[in-house]
């Protein structure tokens, strides 16, 4: 993987190019003693010359495949969110809405988290979870490309243990299934009883309604 | 609203070639000149000749601004209809009007749905019959959610009801 071209900023730092790439918005920058203080790097694998990349403050971006960079920062930065200045860092970005919104109507817009499906690098990219409806969501693909466990599983919820005023209600409104105003029966949201039938042909079934569409009751 | 130079071809055209309306099925012209399926639409003759134009400049100042309108609620009936929903069967299986953004559904197709049946209110969302809830489409359209209704979910899964998936609430 061949790291995309930023913009030719001289006298700039591997991290500066790493969080100005489009479409890296959901990364935080993690303080350089952070990642210099060994205790954080307890565990994780990698060459010295790899950290001496990311902690460069002059990167020249001769089109290097930083793969080993991005995954040794992306390890660390998802220990530094769930850390007590990562927090604070992560809930100045949320309330800026750089995480965007839930997509789902009734969360009104309520604005979102990242999260991982998983702990471990290159199972998955990173996802959004809406703290109204407690559901994950696919977020908008130019934010969805970074790696997972940059944010790891844990983090929306070490969130909102550390700052539970932030927790929003959940939402009161439901969707009702309707047909020209009138609610319908439950049996008609199931799916065909019988699976094993065959599948209906299109046209027929526009000709010809259900028989448990006769069935319903008058409303 | 920005015009495309489109030679030759009808205002349908136009409209429907326009970036964002891609969720639009197309209306035949024969369903939109059928004086019953114009049953209490407010409009101008000369709204209508805009529409069934089968050649249309878009330089020319032929435009009068509620064509839109008027071919969304047109829209709205006509894919309630029998050959409108074997047109949007097809525009679901396809996936044009795109996937849940839940997780749990695992990129279930959608539909697309309007909040109200009013012009003007909102614009159009899409929902997932597996999940049953309504989201904010991830392209960038503005169609009018009235161009399809609140109704149009729950009479397609009516009219076809082998295509509605396992009740599967991620949330319980």
């Amino acid at each position: 993987m061949s790291c995309p071209r930023s913009i030719e900023i001289p006298d700039g730092s591997w991290i500066d190019w790493f969080l100005g790439i489009k479409g890296h918005e959901f990364s935080c920058r993690v303080p350089n003693e952070y990642i210099q203080d060994k205790f954080n790097l307890t565990g994780l694998e990698f060459d010295s010359q790899t950290l001496e990349v990311v902690l460069d403050p002059e990167f020249d971006n001769e089109d290097w495949d930083c793969a080993e960079e991005k995954k040794l920062y992306g390890m660390i930065h998802a220990r530094y969110i769930v850390s007590p200045r990562g927090i604070e860092d992560m809930r100045l970005k949320y309330e800026r809405g750089d995480f965007g919104s839930c997509p789902r109507v009734f969360c009104k817009r309520q604005k979102v988290l990242p999260v991982g499906l998983h702990d471990v690098w290159d199972k998955a990219q990173v996802k959004i979870y809406c703290p109204s409806c407690n559901n994950v969501y696919i977020p908008l693909p130019h934010n969805g490309m970074l790696d997972g466990a940059m944010f790891g599983t844990s983090f929306p919820h070490m969130f909102f243990m550390q700052l539970p005023s932030l927790i929003p209600s959940p939402p009161v409104e439901k969707y009702i299934p309707r047909i020209y105003g009138f609610q319908l029966h439950k049996k008609a949201l199931m799916p065909p009883e019988s699976a094993e039938s065959p599948p209906i042909k299109v046209e027929s079934s526009v000709s010809k309604s259900p028989s448990w569409l006769r069935n319903v009751p008058n409303f | 609203m920005s015009s495309s130079q489109n030679n030759n071809s009808s205002w349908i055209d136009w409209f429907l070639g326009i970036k964002g309306n891609q969720f639009l099925c197309r209306v035949p012209t024969d369903y939109v000149q059928d004086t019953f399926n114009q049953m209490g639409l407010e409009y101008f003759s000369e709204i209508l000749d805009v529409i069934l134009k089968p050649v249309i400049d878009s330089s020319s100042g032929l435009l009068y601004g509620d064509e839109k309108k008027w071919y969304g609620m047109i829209h709205a009936r006509y894919i309630r209809s029998e050959r409108g929903l074997i047109a949007m069967h097809r525009k679901y299986l396809r996936g044009d009007f795109g996937s849940c953004p839940n997780i749990s559904c695992d990129r279930q197709n959608t539909l697309p749905v309007g909040l109200s049946a009013v012009w003007g209110k909102s614009t159009v969302k899409i929902h997932c019959p597996r999940c049953k809830s309504n989201f904010h489409p991830k392209s960038d359209t503005q169609l009018d959610g009235a161009m399809f209704g609140p109704s149009f979910p729950d009479i397609f899964f009516s009219m076809l009801p082998n295509l509605t998936s396992p009740l599967d609430d991620p949330r319980t």
